[in-house]
C-alpha cells in the first residue's frame, strides 16, 4: 500500500509547476508531504477545514452527492485537493 | 453591458452547463440560469459564497498578497465553479466527465 502511495507522490511531483504535495488526514494531520514541515504545517489545517466545509456544503445542496475534487486558484498558485473520503491530498 | 450579455449566453451555451447565478457584493442574486428555481439560485447562493470566502480566507492566511481567483467544486454528480471579485460572484454548476486515459 505505502509503495503505491510512494509512487504516486513521486509522479505527480514530478509534474511540471507542482511546488508540493501533501497528503493529510480526516483529523488535518499530515502524514506524507514533500514540502518543508513550516508550509505542511501551515496548509494542513487550512487544507483540511476547507474540504471539510466544501464537503458538508455539497451535501447540504444534495445529500445524495459528495465532493470529490477541490481546486483552489489564486493569482499566484493553484491548489487541488482530492478527497477520496479519508485523505484529501493537497497539491501545490 | 453587451459584453456581459454575451457572456452569458456563452456560457449557457456551453455543453454540460445546468445552471448559473450571478450576484453582487450584497449577495443580491443578478441573473440565474432560465430553468432555475429562485430557491434554487438562492441556495448556491448562500453556501457558495460562505465557501468562497473561507477559500479566499485560507488563501490570504498562506500569502496575504495573493487572492483567490476561482474555486472548483467537483462533486460525483456535478462540478460547480465559483469565481470571486469585489464586486460580483459568478456560480456555474456543470455536469463533468472523466478525461480520457492517456
Amino acid at each position: 500500500m505505502s509503495a503505491a502511495v510512494e509512487e504516486t507522490l513521486k509522479r505527480i511531483q514530478s509534474h511540471r509547476g507542482v511546488k508540493g504535495v501533501l497528503i493529510v488526514n480526516s483529523d488535518g494531520i499530515p502524514i506524507r508531504s514533500t514540502l518543508s514541515t513550516e508550509v505542511t504545517d501551515s496548509y494542513a489545517g487550512l487544507i483540511a477545514q476547507l474540504t471539510y466545509k466544501a464537503s458538508s456544503v455539497v451535501r447540504t445542496l444534495d445529500e445524495t452527492d459528495g465532493l470529490t475534487f477541490l481546486r483552489i486558484r489564486s493569482n499566484k498558485e493553484v491548489g487541488a485537493i482530492d478527497h477520496k473520503g479519508e485523505a484529501p491530498q493537497g497539491v501545490k | 453591458m453587451s459584453d456581459v450579455e454575451e457572456t452569458l449566453e456563452r456560457i449557457k451555451t456551453k455543453p454540460g452547463v445546468i445552471g448559473y447565478v450571478i450576484c453582487n457584493a450584497e449577495g443580491t442574486v443578478l441573473r440565474r440560469f432560465p430553468t432555475m428555481t429562485p430557491e434554487q439560485a438562492e441556495s448556491y447562493l448562500v453556501a457558495m459564497r460562505r465557501l468562497a470566502a473561507k477559500a479566499g480566507g485560507v488563501v490570504r492566511d498562506m500569502n496575504p498578497r495573493d487572492n483567490l481567483e476561482y474555486l472548483r467544486i467537483r462533486c460525483k454528480k456535478q462540478e460547480v465553479v465559483v469565481a470571486r471579485d469585489e464586486e460580483f460572484l459568478v456560480i456555474v454548476i456543470q455536469r463533468w466527465t472523466p478525461a480520457e486515459q492517456a
